[in-house]
C-alpha cells in the first residue's frame, strides 16, 4: 500500500511533471549533442544521436539516473547538464526551483 | 504578556531591544497549571470501559503532591488511545496541522510517545515542501564551519536574525540530515561516497545536500512512507483546519485542539489534543503570481492570529524576479497556472537582457551590474518599471544567443513556452516577479513554543528568527527539520503532564457546514462566485500596493482597499444567510487570505526603514536603530471582522449535560 502511495507521489501531475518526464522536453535535450560532462560511462549511451530521442528517453527511465556520474564534480545520480547552482539559484533545465 | 489591544484594528509595533527568547512569560505560564477540568468520566461514553488505566490516574509530575512521579520506564502518563466519541470528535495526544517536512518530521518523533493525528487539507504530499526542489543546507564538509553558515545566514537576513536561533539551527542541521538519511531519504553522493554538496547563492562553502533536483519531494516521500507505516499516526487528508480551540486560563491562552472541515464528506470534525503543532506552511496566494501550490493560503498564520498568538515579521515576503508571465504568452494557458514557473537566474547569467514593453533596456538605470545585479535589486527594478508604466510584465530576451545553446541549457523553458506559442530562440520571454516564501509568521521560541500554551509551530508558518529580513537559500527545509525536532521534547513533557478533559468536547460551539439546503442553491453558488472574484481582487491589491517596492501612501491605500473589500465580501455573505459559525472551504480560505494580507500590510507600515526584502521608497535606507523584529499582537475580539475572529465561541454554560 505504501508503494502505491509513493508511485502516486512521483506520478506526473500538472506542471511539475514537465520538469522530469515530459516527452517534449526530452526532444529538445537530445536535439543537441549533450555537454561533455553529461556523458555517462555506461555502454547504453555510446551511440546517442539527435534523432534517437526516444531511445535516450528509455535509457533514462531504465537507469533511473542512478548510475550517472558527473565527470566534473564526481556526483553520482545528480542532474545532467551544467551545474544547477552555477548562477546562485537552483536551476534545472532552465526552471528555477529555489534561490 | 499577550496584551489585548483596545482598538479593534491590528496594531504592529516593535519589540524594543533584545528579542525575547523562551524564558519569561512562557515559563511563568507553564507553572500556572492547566485547567483541563478533571471530571472523573461521569459522561457515559460507549468506549469508557476501554479507557486505559493511565487516563484515570491522578496527574503525574509536578502538579499533584500526593502522587509519586511516574518513572521513565513506565507507560507515559496520560497517553490515550486515539478514540472517537463519534465521527465528529476525535481525541489524540498530539495533533499536527500540515503534512510538509515540519509536520511529518515532528509526527514521527512524537508518535513514540503517544497518539498522533496529522491533518492536511489536500493529499498528504501536497505541500510547499514537495515543490522545494533545491536542497537543504547544512555544515557537512570538514572544511566548512557552523560559524561560516551562521555568518552567511545573518548577512542574507540583513542582520535581523536572532543570533541564538541561527546558532542552534546551523549546529543541529547536520544531525537532522543524517537522521533523514537513516529514515530512507536518498541524497546524491560523490564518487568518494560522501554526500555531494552544492554551493548555492549566498553560501561561502559547498553545503547544499540534494537529491538530484527534487530534494523536497524526496524528503517528503521518505517521511510520508514512514508516517503511513507508523501505527500511532493517523493521517486525515482533505481535512481543512478552520480554527484552533482555545480558552483563557488567567492571562494565558491555552490551545486544546482544532476544528476541521472534512472536505470530501462536507462535515466538521473536531480534534481535541493535549498538544498541537502548527506546520501549515506559507501564504503565497495572497499574491496573484506565486510559486506556492494552491494549498498555501496562510491558514496557519491566520488561525494562530485569531487564537491570540503573536505574529512577527510578516513584511518580509520573498519574491523571485522572473517568473513566466502567462499574460504575455501568445496562447494563454486554458486554466490558470497553479504555481509559477520560475525562469532561472542562469538565463540572465548567460546573457539574457531585460526589456520593458517599450523595448527599453532598463536595468542599467538601476544598477551598473545591469542584469547581473543581485536578485533583489532585479526584482525591485522590474517591480518599479511595472508600477511606473502600469504594465503587467517585462521581457527577458535570450534570442540573440545561439539557438543550440539556448535549447541545451534551458530545455524546460523552451518547451513550456513552445506549448504556448512562444519560441524563446526568436522572441523574448514575458516575465513577472512571483511570491515565493514568507520569512515571517507565528512567533516561535527556541523550541517552537508560542505564547499560546499547547501550541507549537515549525516550518514556514513560524517566525523563528532564523531568516531575519531575507531567507538564505536552502535554509527553509533546514529550519523546518530543526524546529520540528526541537519541539518534540517540550511537547512530550507537556503531553505527559496534561490530562485531557474528554467531556470538554462541547465547550466550544461547533462550526456548521454551509449547504445548499441551509442557504439555497443559488445563494451558495453566488457566494462561491463572489469569493473567487474577491480573491482575485485581493491579490491584485496586494501586488499593486504591497509588492516589492513599497511606500507609505501605497500601503495606506492597500489597507483601505482591503478593508473595503473585506467589508463588501462579509456583508454579502451575512446578508444572504451566512452566520458566524458557518463554514465552507472557499470562504474559510478567503478569510485566512484577508487575515494574512492585513498582517503583511500592518507589518510593512510599521517598519520605517528598508531592510532585506522590505523596501520603502520613503525610507530607502537601513536604520540601525530599527534593527528589531516587527510584532503583531492579537486584536480585540469585539470589533474584529469575521476573518480576525475565531469562529467558535465558548458556551456560557461550561457544564455538559450527561
Amino acid at each position: 500500500m505504501a508503494t502505491n502511495k509513493i508511485v502516486r507521489l512521483i506520478a506526473p501531475s500538472g506542471s511539475v511533471s514537465s520538469r522530469f518526464l515530459e516527452p517534449v522536453s526530452r526532444f529538445f535535450s537530445s536535439g543537441t549533442p549533450p555537454p561533455p560532462q553529461a556523458q555517462s560511462p555506461t555502454p547504453n549511451q555510446d551511440n546517442v544521436k539527435p534523432d534517437q530521442n526516444l531511445q535516450e528517453k528509455e535509457e533514462e527511465e531504465e537507469e533511473g539516473g542512478e548510475e550517472f556520474m558527473n565527470k566534473d564534480t564526481g556526483e553520482i545520480g545528480g542532474p545532467r547538464g551544467p551545474e544547477p547552482t552555477r548562477y546562485g539559484d537552483w536551476e534545472q533545465r532552465g526552471r528555477c526551483s529555489d534561490f | 504578556m499577550a496584551a489585548y489591544v483596545s482598538v479593534g484594528n491590528i496594531h504592529a509595533f516593535y519589540l524594543a531591544g533584545q528579542v525575547h527568547r523562551g524564558q519569561s512569560y512562557r515559563q511563568d505560564s507553564w507553572s500556572s497549571g492547566f485547567t483541563f477540568r478533571t471530571s472523573p468520566f461521569k459522561v457515559p461514553f460507549p468506549w469508557s470501559s476501554g479507557v486505559p488505566k493511565a487516563l484515570k490516574s491522578e496527574r503525574c509530575g509536578c502538579y499533584s503532591p500526593g502522587v509519586s512521579a511516574i518513572s521513565e520506564s513506565s507507560k507515559p502518563c496520560g497517553s490515550i488511545r486515539a478514540v472517537s466519541v463519534s465521527s465528529s470528535t476525535k481525541y489524540y495526544d498530539f495533533t499536527v496541522i500540515g503534512s510538509g517536512v515540519a509536520g511529518l518530521r515532528y509526527a514521527l518523533e512524537v508518535a513514540k510517545q503517544g497518539t498522533v493525528a496529522v491533518i492536511t487539507k489536500d493529499e498528504p504530499h501536497e505541500s510547499n515542501t514537495n515543490y522545494a526542489q533545491g536542497g537543504v543546507s547544512a555544515v557537512l564538509c570538514p572544511l566548512d564551519s557552523v560559524e561560516s553558515h551562521m555568518q552567511d545566514t545573518m548577512v542574507a537576513g540583513a542582520h535581523l536574525c536572532d543570533e541564538e536561533t541561527v546558532r542552534v539551527v546551523c549546529t543541529e542541521g547536520p544531525e537532522r540530515i543524517r537522521e533523514l538519511i537513516a529514515m530512507g531519504a536518498s541524497f546524491d553522493h560523490g564518487e568518494d561516497g560522501n554526500l555531494h554538496l552544492a554551493r548555492e547563492g549566498g553560501h561561502s562553502h559547498r553545503r547544499i545536500v540534494h537529491a538530484a533536483d527534487m530534494t523536497g519531494r524526496e524528503i517528503e516521500r521518505a517521511l510520508l512512507e514512514a508516517v503511513l507505516n507508523d501505527p500511532n499516526i493517523s493521517v486525515f487528508k482533505h481535512h481543512f483546519a478552520i480554527d484552533l480551540l482555545t480558552s483563557q486560563d488567567g492571562l494565558s491562552t491555552v490551545c486544546y485542539g482544532v476544528d476541521t472541515l472534512n472536505i470530501k464528506k462536507n462535515e466538521v470534525v473536531r480534534f481535541l489534543s493535549k498538544v498541537t503543532l502548527l506546520a501549515s506552511g506559507g501564504a503565497g496566494h495572497i499574491y496573484p503570481s506565486t510559486t506556492n501550490p494552491l494549498v498555501a493560503t496562510g491558514d496557519g498564520m491566520a488561525m494562530a492570529h485569531r487564537a491570540q498568538a503573536v505574529i512577527s515579521n510578516m513584511e518580509f515576503v520573498q519574491f523571485h524576479p522572473t517568473a513566466l508571465a502567462d499574460e504575455g504568452l501568445p496562447i494563454k494557458p486554458q486554466t490558470a497556472r497553479e504555481n509559477a514557473f520560475l525562469i532561472t537566474e542562469a538565463v540572465r547569467g548567460d546573457g539574457g537582457i531585460l526589456y520593458n514593453l517599450g523595448m527599453e533596456r532598463f536595468m542599467p538605470v538601476y544598477d551598473e551590474r545591469a542584469e547581473l545585479a543581485p536578485r533583489d535589486v532585479v526584482a525591485r527594478s522590474i517591480d518599479d518599471q511595472l508600477k511606473k508604466r502600469k504594465e503587467k510584465y517585462v521581457l527577458l530576451d535570450i534570442s540573440h544567443k545561439p539557438r543550440e545553446k539556448i535549447l541545451a541549457h534551458f530545455p524546460n523553458i523552451a518547451s513550456e513556452c513552445l506549448k504556448h506559442g512562444l519560441d524563446i530562440t526568436r522572441q523574448p520571454i514575458p516575465v513577472v516577479p512571483a511570491a515565493h516564501y514568507m520569512c515571517g509568521g507565528v512567533r516561535a521560541a527556541l523550541q517552537g513554543e508560542t505564547n499560546v500554551l499547547g501550541l507549537f509551530v515549525a516550518g514556514e508558518v513560524a517566525c523563528t528568527g532564523l531568516h531575519g529580513a531575507n531567507r538564505l537559500a536552502s535554509n527553509s527545509l533546514l529550519e523546518a527539520l530543526v524546529f520540528a525536532r526541537r519541539a518534540v521534547q517540550p511537547s512530550t513533557e507537556l503531553m505527559k503532564r496534561t490530562k485531557l478533559d474528554l467531556s470538554a468536547s462541547e465547550k466550544w460551539t461547533r462550526p456548521v457546514v454551509a449547504t445548499a439546503r441551509s442557504l439555497g442553491d443559488e445563494v451558495l453558488s453566488k457566494i462561491i462566485a463572489l469569493t473567487k472574484e474577491v480573491r482575485r481582487e485581493l491579490q491584485e491589491v496586494m501586488w499593486k500596493y504591497v509588492g516589492i517596492v513599497r511606500s507609505t501612501i501605497r500601503l495606506n491605500t492597500a489597507e483601505r482597499k482591503i478593508a473595503e473589500l473585506e467589508a463588501k465580501w462579509e456583508t454579502f455573505l451575512f446578508e444572504h444567510g451566512w452566520e458566524q459559525t458557518v463554514v465552507a472551504l472557499e470562504a474559510c480560505e478567503m478569510r485566512n487570505l484577508f487575515c494574512c494580507a492585513k498582517l503583511v500590510v500592518s507589518s510593512a507600515l510599521a517598519r520605517h526603514e528598508s531592510r532585506g526584502l522590505h523596501y520603502m521608497t520613503d525610507y530607502p535606507f537601513v536604520e540601525e536603530s530599527k534593527r528589531i523584529p516587527t510584532i503583531i499582537l492579537p486584536s480585540s475580539p469585539t470589533t474584529a471582522s469575521w476573518s480576525s475572529r475565531r469562529l467558535q465561541n465558548i458556551r456560557s454554560s461550561s457544564l455538559v449535560d450527561c
